[in-house]
């Protein structure tokens, strides 16, 4: 059994996760919710195979070009999100987080990436290669539940413009509580891999904590978004609609720092 | 602008937003890599030059934004920061029965034990679970406040600090900071600009993997003052060489065909065993392990040839038909001189060479290598990581370190003692109920 095998089963388990996910939005039966949790936990394990196979066969950390960090990502929003779930059972965010996991597998897997392994460039020959890109992209998959919560409270809250029911209140407050939740691990998780790691090897390996390299301007812009979510929350008191759409800004300026910089800006992080 | 305005959580947003848009506005428009390399003379005027600025992240509008954001940073914690701290080592030790009954975390209970008595068992229950307890006491009442992770509510001052550390480190990094690039040669010493000491390449050293491409490139660097070696490392990327305030990265390296390296032999006729291999560059002369014995590459030229009056000279830069002119000295006297042929190692009798000693073979002829070793001195980066630390351990307090408060009234109530309690904190309600109730099933079970 070998890498495509464990990453094809994950992306057909991944698969069957999400149309669970996606009967028990339509009939709200927690069966399906439950099926799609333990679908998602299997393919979880085997995308892990995937993983491992994958660091044994080329000797380095998992995430160096575009296919391996895809398919890191995508295991870590899942790992996030599973974890997110259990504590605040949140089985409406499953299907929208499992297309969110299923488009990075898609794009992993697609001919667009080249799978084959490659020699590791100097720079890269690191430990710092392990801790800041890891704990950086957990960090993102936390942020990732965060935008799916905020999306979903933005429906929710913009589909009942009459007086809303106590209960569907209290399940937009919810979504609303988690997304905060969410950032609170995700942020300190960016913080620590995405800035100090990334200036630690930076200082290690180019001999400066920081060049204002694109890469590191977007995660700069990106720890602004999500300081100003904190503190127009914590301070000013910003709840429900306008925190929703900062998280949701924080992703999108997440998501820019993790593709479009690759593909859009040239820089010292061009390792794609 | 008022104090209240520098400090206000408004001009924080308003300098956050402003700072994400500069940075954002400075990935897309081509910018100087530093403010040295941002070339002075052909900047455009302009309005467009003034409202963005070539290198934007070292631009004046930049750099006010940071002085503002740094101000509105230190206004607010100081403001924030005594009526904080105040709270914390001198709290209030007043309650009031029906404002703690007010908090949802809160109960009352009688209890058949004198005051002082109860007041002990619940100071042992509290302490228990790690409050740390204060106690004020009135006749016929007495109060208990327990308070624990008290250090949680400091977690935003300390990443503000640690934000003024970094902000700080960047300033002295601008302003002190010094870094250039020196290209060496093996063999070749450098000095390094505003330092009292030298750099010499000893050996430079390519690793391949198997299919060719670049694993790894090493540099032998020797530290020398006034001549003498002081200190050494192989540096690699990744692995610099820290000496006296500089670091010495390896950046990365040039083959280059002026600078050709030639592995010469060198045999003596009169003496059995004598032999010695050089690698050898014109110019440098080059000691063969013997006393008084060197070797000097006199002329180099890739692609020999005489011209009509017989002198030498290269008909093209490739190496077609490299050869050189290779002079021993012994005791500074020419012992030996004659060229040699890289493609004809068995010609030796090219004219004008006088008989001697010595033999010289050509046995190979490589490009020169240039490690170009990346210099840098920077001293604020222990403000950086002090600046780092604190942002990451402020994190960690202001989320997963909350203070927590549970504050006991003890009231003497017609012959009893009746206790009122209420918990509070920033985070976790749950939890803190949770808690609460543990506590209060415990006091009753004194009743």
């Amino acid at each position: 059994m070998n890498e495509t095998f464990f990453f094809q089963s994950a992306l057909v388990l991944y698969a069957l996760s999400a149309a669970s996910y996606l009967i028990f939005q339509l009939g709200r039966r927690r069966f399906f919710s439950g099926a799609g949790w333990t679908a998602g936990l299997i393919g979880l394990a085997l995308h892990s195979g995937a993983l491992i196979q994958r660091t044994l066969a080329s000797g380095h950390a998992p995430f160096t070009n575009m296919y391996e960090s895809l398919s890191f990502l995508a295991w870590s929003c899942l790992l996030a999100y599973l974890v997110m779930d259990r504590l605040f059972n949140l089985p409406k965010a499953g299907f929208f987080l499992l297309i969110i996991v299923l488009a990075f597998m898609l794009l992993a897997n697609s001919p667009l990436m080249p799978k084959d392994i490659k020699p590791l460039m100097p720079a890269l020959q690191s430990v710092w290669l392990w801790l800041h890109v890891s704990i950086t992209l957990l960090g993102e998959a936390f942020f990732a539940v965060a935008f799916i919560t905020s999306i979903l409270y933005l429906f929710a809250s913009s589909s009942r413009k009459k007086a809303p029911s106590d209960k569907a209140r209290a399940s937009a407050d919810k979504l609303d509580r988690v997304s905060y939740r969410a950032i609170a691990v995700g942020f300190p998780l960016f913080t620590l891999g995405g800035l100090v790691l990334g200036m630690v090897w930076a200082h290690k390996a180019w001999g400066a904590y920081w060049s204002w390299d694109p890469k590191e301007v977007w995660s700069l812009v990106t720890w602004f978004v999500y300081a100003l979510y904190l503190h127009t929350r914590l301070v000013m008191g910003w709840r429900g609609r306008r925190s929703a759409v900062i998280a949701v800004l924080g992703f999108l300026a997440a998501l820019f720092t993790y593709f479009g910089v690759n593909y859009l800006l040239s820089g010292l992080h061009s390792y794609t | 602008m008022n104090l209240r305005f520098l400090g206000s959580l408004k001009f924080a947003v308003f300098l956050i937003i402003g700072l994400a848009l500069l940075c954002v506005l400075g990935t897309f428009l081509p910018q100087a890599r530093s403010a040295e390399s941002a070339p002075a003379g052909d900047r455009p005027l302009g309005v467009f030059s003034f409202l963005v600025p070539k290198d934007i992240y070292h631009s004046p509008h930049f750099l006010i934004l940071l002085s503002l954001f740094s101000l509105n940073i230190i206004v607010c914690t100081l403001t924030r920061l005594r009526p904080k701290a105040r709270r914390a080592l001198r709290p209030s030790l007043e309650a009031d029965a029906g404002i703690l009954l007010a908090v949802s975390a809160s109960a009352q209970l009688n209890m058949k034990l004198e005051i002082g008595a109860a007041a002990e068992f619940v100071g042992r229950t509290l302490r228990r679970l790690r409050y740390r307890v204060r106690r004020a006491e009135a006749p016929g009442r007495l109060v208990l406040l327990g308070r624990k992770r008290t250090a949680g509510s400091f977690g935003s001052d300390v990443v503000h600090l640690g934000l003024l550390f970094v902000i700080a480190g960047g300033l002295v990094s601008g302003l002190a900071g010094f870094r250039t690039v020196l290209a060496l040669e093996e063999g070749a010493m450098e000095a390094v600009p505003r330092a009292g000491f030298s750099l010499r390449l000893d050996k430079f050293d390519i690793e391949t993997y198997p299919d060719g491409s670049v694993k790894d490139w090493k540099s032998r660097l020797a530290v020398l003052e006034d001549g003498c070696p002081v200190a050494g490392k192989t540096i690699e990327v990744n692995h610099p060489l820290s000496y006296k305030g500089f670091l010495f990265y390896q950046s990365g390296f040039a083959q280059v065909r002026e600078k050709p390296v030639l592995g010469l032999s060198v045999t003596k006729t009169t003496e059995q065993g004598f032999r010695r291999v050089v690698a050898a560059r014109p110019g440098t002369p080059i000691s063969l392990e013997k006393s008084g014995l060197s070797l000097l590459v006199v002329h180099f030229v890739p692609d020999f040839a005489i011209d009509d009056r017989g002198e030498v000279f290269s008909r093209s830069e490739e190496f077609r038909n490299p050869a050189a002119l290779v002079g021993i000295l012994e005791n500074g006297r020419v012992v030996h001189h004659g060229w040699v042929f890289a493609k004809h190692p068995d010609y030796g009798g090219f004219h004008g060479q006088a008989e001697s000693d010595y033999a010289v073979g050509f046995l190979s002829l490589k490009y020169g290598v240039i490690s170009y070793v990346e210099a840098a001195r920077d001293p604020s980066t222990p403000l950086i990581w002090i600046g780092c630390g604190l942002v990451m351990a402020g994190l960690f307090l202001a989320f997963y370190w909350p203070p927590r408060e549970t504050r006991v009234l003890l009231e003497t109530h017609s012959g009893r003692t009746r206790l009122t309690a209420a918990a509070s904190g920033r985070k976790n309600r749950e939890a803190i109920a949770e808690e609460f109730r543990s506590l209060v099933g415990e006091w009753r079970s004194l009743r």
